[in-house]
C-alpha cells in the first residue's frame, strides 16, 4: 500500500506546519532585523515622519541580509527579484526579459540607468542566472538521458 | 486619541526589549520541542506544547531579567 507523503508545509493530519530550521531562521532574522531597525532609527530626528521610518526599515532589511552571511550583490539581486515577481506572475526567463536586460545594460554603459532600472537589472540578472544554473538547462540532462538509455540496454541484454 | 505622545526611549532600553523578546521566543521553542519529545511525538510540536512552553518561558524570562538587573547593579557598584 502506498501513502501520500504530505508536503513539507503540512503535518500528517493536514495542519499547516513549518520546519524547525524555518522557525529558527524566523526568530534569528526578526531579532537581527529589530536590532538593525533600532540602529538605523537612532539617528532620526524627534519629528521624523513615516517616509524616514520606511527608509530606515529598508536599510535594516539590507543590513539583516548581510548579517545572515549574504554578499551585498546577492542581497540586492534577491530584493530585485522579489520586486519583479511582484510586478509579474510569470517570471520564467524568456526572450523579452533577455532583450530588456540587454537594453538596461546598454543604458548602464551609457550612464543613463535610473535607480529603479538598476534594481530591475539586478533582478533580471538573478533570474537569468537561476535559469542558466537550473538543472533543466545544464548539459547534464543529456548525459542523464544517455545513462538511463545505457542502463535500459544493459537490463535488456542489448548492450553487446 | 490621535495626539502624538512626545517622549524619548533610551536605545539601551529598546535593545533590552529586543533581547527579552528573543530570549522568550527561543525559550518557548526549546521548551516546546522538549515537551513534544516527552509526549512521544518529537516530530510534531503543537500549539498546546507552545502554550505550556510559554508559561515556563515567562518564569525563565522573569528570572533572566532579574539576573541582568543584579549584574548591572554590580557593574555600576564596581
Amino acid at each position: 500500500m502506498t501513502t501520500r507523503k504530505p508536503p513539507e508545509s503540512e503535518t500528517p493530519d493536514g495542519r499547516e506546519a513549518i520546519s524547525a530550521d524555518a522557525d529558527h531562521w524566523i526568530r534569528q532574522f526578526i531579532k537581527h532585523f529589530e536590532l538593525n531597525v533600532l540602529n538605523s532609527s537612532r539617528k532620526l530626528p524627534p519629528n521624523a515622519g513615516v517616509s524616514e521610518f520606511q527608509l530606515a526599515t529598508a536599510r535594516a532589511i539590507l543590513a539583516t541580509y548581510l548579517d545572515s552571511g549574504m554578499e551585498f550583490e546577492s542581497a540586492v539581486e534577491l530584493l530585485a527579484q522579489v520586486t519583479l515577481e511582484k510586478r509579474s506572475v510569470n517570471i520564467a526567463w524568456n526572450d523579452a526579459l533577455n532583450q530588456r536586460r540587454f537594453a538596461l545594460i546598454d543604458k548602464e554603459i551609457q550612464g543613463t540607468l535610473t535607480a529603479a532600472e538598476s534594481i530591475e537589472l539586478a533582478g533580471l540578472t538573478r533570474i537569468m542566472r537561476d535559469h542558466v544554473e537550473s538543472e533543466l538547462n545544464l548539459p547534464i540532462k543529456g548525459a542523464q538521458a544517455l545513462h538511463r538509455k545505457l542502463l535500459e540496454l544493459e537490463s535488456t541484454g542489448e548492450s553487446d | 486619541m490621535n495626539e502624538k505622545i512626545d517622549f524619548r526611549i533610551d536605545v539601551e532600553a529598546a535593545k533590552a526589549l529586543i533581547h527579552w523578546k528573543s530570549l522568550f521566543a527561543d525559550e518557548v521553542a526549546d521548551s516546546a520541542s522538549r515537551l513534544a519529545a516527552d509526549s512521544g511525538q518529537p516530530q510534531q510540536v503543537t500549539l498546546s506544547h507552545y502554550r505550556q512552553a510559554a508559561q515556563i518561558a515567562i518564569r525563565s524570562l522573569s528570572a533572566a531579567i532579574l539576573d541582568q538587573e543584579v549584574s548591572g547593579d554590580d557593574q555600576k557598584a564596581a
